[in-house]
């Protein structure tokens, strides 16, 4: 609410993503980095000084306490230990997304335990099958020693396996590898088109039926193993019974709620989330709630697709990922382009 | 070392004698000060053990139970405030906190990341607290000891708790943490899977040697007393089957890295066991040895032993070929040693002689089980029954002799034949199998 004699606002959002840079050293079949969008979309980074000037005032106006940095590759980011320092701070908590090929016992142990969360892409058991969809050759063989160089470190560590019809048989063993290098959480996200990704879609995209026998086992390694599943890409549940997998998490489009990641680009655009092309504003220019209210926030949160109209879980699934029907049709009202591949198949919840 | 029982039972007197001075209205925190140690410290663990168990302490009126008024001084404070150890209030309000995050009164996130900072350094001051009121008298050695350890505890309980920056989000961030207490049974559980994939050559040595080193490391903390402390009797004794259980897998995986490039006709214990039979041999046709001879062929055949259990270890061969190699070296060393050494003066050695027809029986009656279990498997490693097929057909052949059979009792003749006849069986299986992989 905004204090009617300071002017600011005291609402609070809690978790930020923040991508330090659009450089990578990888070239994944699957990236959804939105400046890999057919359309065009604004490249480059700030130096240090402002680029800390504008993440203090982004945590002033938010009060964050979680910011989760991504990229690209966050590690060719000269300056990311200063980066990490300051939002540590700040007593903010921090987690890395990384690929995990330029981790080792140095970078390691200069983040120390500022770092609360590393998440690494666990693709495949089979390192072929990793370095292909990683699109770099000895990717496996990096990820997996930096995993286990974090775990002598003692750090917390999510891998994350993006389900596509290249990897889907694998899920399995891939599954035991983590387990067996001692991560402490997996992501099962099936393959969300956008960027890249978006050009390889008919290589990349799985069918219902095969990632839903993936989730069958996902469910009973949890359970046996007693290893967290989450599915944080929405798995619509048209499509998927995800009702009986009691050991597994599911995630719907937070856009518009507290729970919200909005995410900031190298140059201080903000966007609804790291899907999402679309840019709501600067940060720099632009107070972060003038464009978390904003008109194109409210048409973006409010976007749902026609085929949805009626079911019974409409206002929480939303039609999928906004951001994926937004970027591969055209508008975050248009259906997911996964449900769209197989909309014969899905099955909109009737109100018992 | 002092009995808990001990510390335990001079808190609860303690705390009988403090709730009879606050009946009587005696001012407890002079009495705390004042008097004989013994009753100093007695006063004292009442006081704190009436901290633990959450009751506040009564504001006590004056001195000797003449007066109900409070005294106050010309400073404002109550004389019961004076003279209190800063150690000792800063060591109560500790407690209080600290109990009620590690139960769990809290919640699962009581504490943002600067609150959880601040607790823990409060913990870790309160050590020095303690330290401090022990040397000065005001708490005995016996409360100092019992305190200490269950600070252990809360520091563990306080740690396991999560700051609210890490409550678990909806969307994107993943499902968040199990306990931080790693769990025995899981790294147990992650050794048949290492071993799995390293069988498969779906993971390199150097990351499989990697992440061995990890769980021996997560291993040795969970053998800190202050987990170890908080098992149930049942818990501990799993907890140690689970701890051998892990060496033992580790072991093997080790083992298994070791020999991982080389195959079995190449390895060196192979060779041992090849080198140890070859140099007994003469001696065992012959029968003839002299001491020396004897002790350097006793030491070979028990390297050959060994290595046999190591090649099993490492999986190059089972445990049941490892077992026919060890009854294999225990026939050679038996034939060495059934005569006299050449070299022995003295005249009379008297030995029980034992029918090569009971001997054959004896040992076909021990490999046949192995072997069965060998076409079982169907995996045969050729080096090993090439070793040891020559001694079976041999004791076949006795088996086969009426001459040998009547040496042994009726009843023992029919036993004998069958057992023949089942080695000759499963012989023809094993040569069929090994013929097949040819």
């Amino acid at each position: 609410m905004t204090d009617p004699e300071t002017m600011t606002d005291s609402r609070n959002h809690g978790t930020m993503i923040f991508e330090v840079t659009q450089k990578c050293n990888h070239d994944c079949l699957h990236c959804y980095n939105v400046w890999k969008n057919p359309a065009p979309y604004p490249t480059g980074e700030l130096g240090t000084d402002e680029t800390l000037a504008m993440l203090s005032k982004l945590l002033d106006e938010t009060g964050a306490t979680s910011v989760t940095l991504t990229g690209g590759e966050p590690l060719l980011r000269k300056d990311i230990f200063d980066i990490v320092d300051f939002l540590d701070e700040k007593n903010v908590s921090v987690n890395l997304i990384t690929n995990g090929t330029l981790l080792n016992e140095k970078t390691i142990g200069r983040f120390g335990s500022k770092i609360d969360v590393y998440e690494l892409p666990l693709l495949s058991v089979e390192a072929e099958i990793h370095d292909r969809m990683s699109g770099s050759a000895g990717a496996f063989d990096k990820v997996t020693m930096a995993i286990a160089d974090l775990k002598t470190a003692g750090a917390k560590i999510v891998t994350v396996f993006v389900a596509t019809k290249l990897n889907l048989d694998t899920w399995p063993e891939t599954a035991e590898l983590a387990f067996a290098l001692g991560v402490d959480a997996i992501m099962f996200n099936r393959f969300n088109p956008g960027g890249e990704g978006f050009k390889n879609f008919d290589m990349l995209q799985a069918t219902p039926e095969q990632l839903s026998r993936a989730l069958d086992h996902a469910d009973g390694f949890s359970k046996e193993y007693e290893m967290p599943i989450s599915c944080s890409i929405a798995m619509p549940p048209c499509l998927f019974e995800t009702s009986k997998y009691e050991n597994l998490t599911f995630g719907f489009c937070a856009a518009g709620t507290e729970r919200a990641y909005y995410t900031l680009d190298p140059l201080g655009n903000l966007r609804p989330c790291n899907h999402s092309a679309t840019i709501l504003g600067n940060i720099r220019e632009t107070g972060f709630w003038e464009m978390a209210d904003g008109g194109l926030m409210k048409d973006f949160t409010a976007a749902c697709p026609e085929f949805c109209s009626g079911c019974r879980l409409e206002r929480e699934c939303l039609g999928g990922c906004k951001a994926a029907a937004e970027v591969c049709i055209g508008s975050p009202a248009d259906l997911d382009p996964f449900i769209a591949a197989f909309r014969n198949e899905a099955r909109p919840l009737k109100t018992p | 070392m002092i009995h808990r029982t001990t510390g335990i039972f001079i808190a609860v007197l303690g705390l009988l004698v403090v709730v009879i001075l606050i009946l009587i209205r005696f001012d407890i925190h002079l009495a705390a000060k004042r008097g004989p140690r013994w009753k100093r410290n007695l006063v004292t663990a009442g006081i704190l053990a009436m901290s633990l168990l959450g009751l506040t302490i009564p504001n006590v009126s004056c001195t000797n139970g003449k007066d109900s008024t409070t005294v106050t001084g010309r400073d404002g404070k109550k004389t019961g405030d004076e003279g209190r150890p800063e150690e000792q209030s800063h060591l109560e309000s500790v407690w209080s906190e600290a109990t009620e995050i590690a139960s769990g009164k809290r919640g699962a996130y009581p504490f943002d990341k600067k609150g959880k900072k601040k607790i823990l350094a409060e913990l870790e001051k309160a050590k020095t607290d303690i330290d401090t009121l022990e040397s000065n008298g005001t708490i005995c050695g016996a409360l100092a000891s019992i305190l200490r350890k269950d600070l252990a505890v809360f520091v563990v309980g306080v740690n396991e708790k999560q700051p609210t920056e890490l409550r678990p989000l909806m969307c994107y961030s993943p499902k968040m943490f199990l306990p931080a207490k790693a769990s025995m049974k899981r790294l147990t559980e992650r050794m048949p899977l290492l071993e799995k994939l390293l069988a498969r050559e779906k993971v390199n040595k150097a990351l499989v040697s990697k992440v061995l080193e990890n769980i021996e490391k997560e291993i040795s903390i969970l053998e800190q007393e202050h987990y170890i402390r908080m098992l149930t009797p049942d818990e501990k004794t799993e907890a140690e089957e689970l701890k051998k259980k892990a060496a033992s897998q580790i072991e093997k995986i080790r083992a298994k890295l070791e020999s991982k490039e080389v195959s079995l006709k190449d390895s060196g214990d192979i060779k041992t066991i090849e080198e140890a039979l070859n140099f007994a041999k003469p001696f065992a046709d012959s029968g003839k040895s002299t001491t020396a001879q004897r002790k350097s062929i006793c030491k070979k055949l028990d390297e050959a032993d060994k290595a046999a259990g190591q090649l099993s270890k490492a999986g190059l061969i089972s445990i049941e070929e490892a077992e026919l190699i060890q009854t294999e070296t225990a026939r050679v060393r038996n034939r060495v040693l059934r005569n006299p050494p050449t070299d022995n003066r003295i005249m009379c050695y008297d030995m029980m002689f034992v029918y090569p027809s009971q001997k054959s029986m004896n040992r076909i009656s021990k490999r046949l089980p192995l072997l069965k279990r060998i076409v079982k498997d169907g995996k045969v490693a050729p080096e090993v029954i090439k070793k040891v097929l020559p001694s079976i057909e041999k004791d076949i052949e006795t088996l086969s002799s009426e001459k040998e059979l009547k040496h042994l009792q009726a009843d023992k003749q029919s036993e004998a034949t069958s057992l023949r006849d089942d080695m000759k069986k499963v012989v023809s299986e094993i040569k069929n199998i090994m013929n097949k992989k040819k």
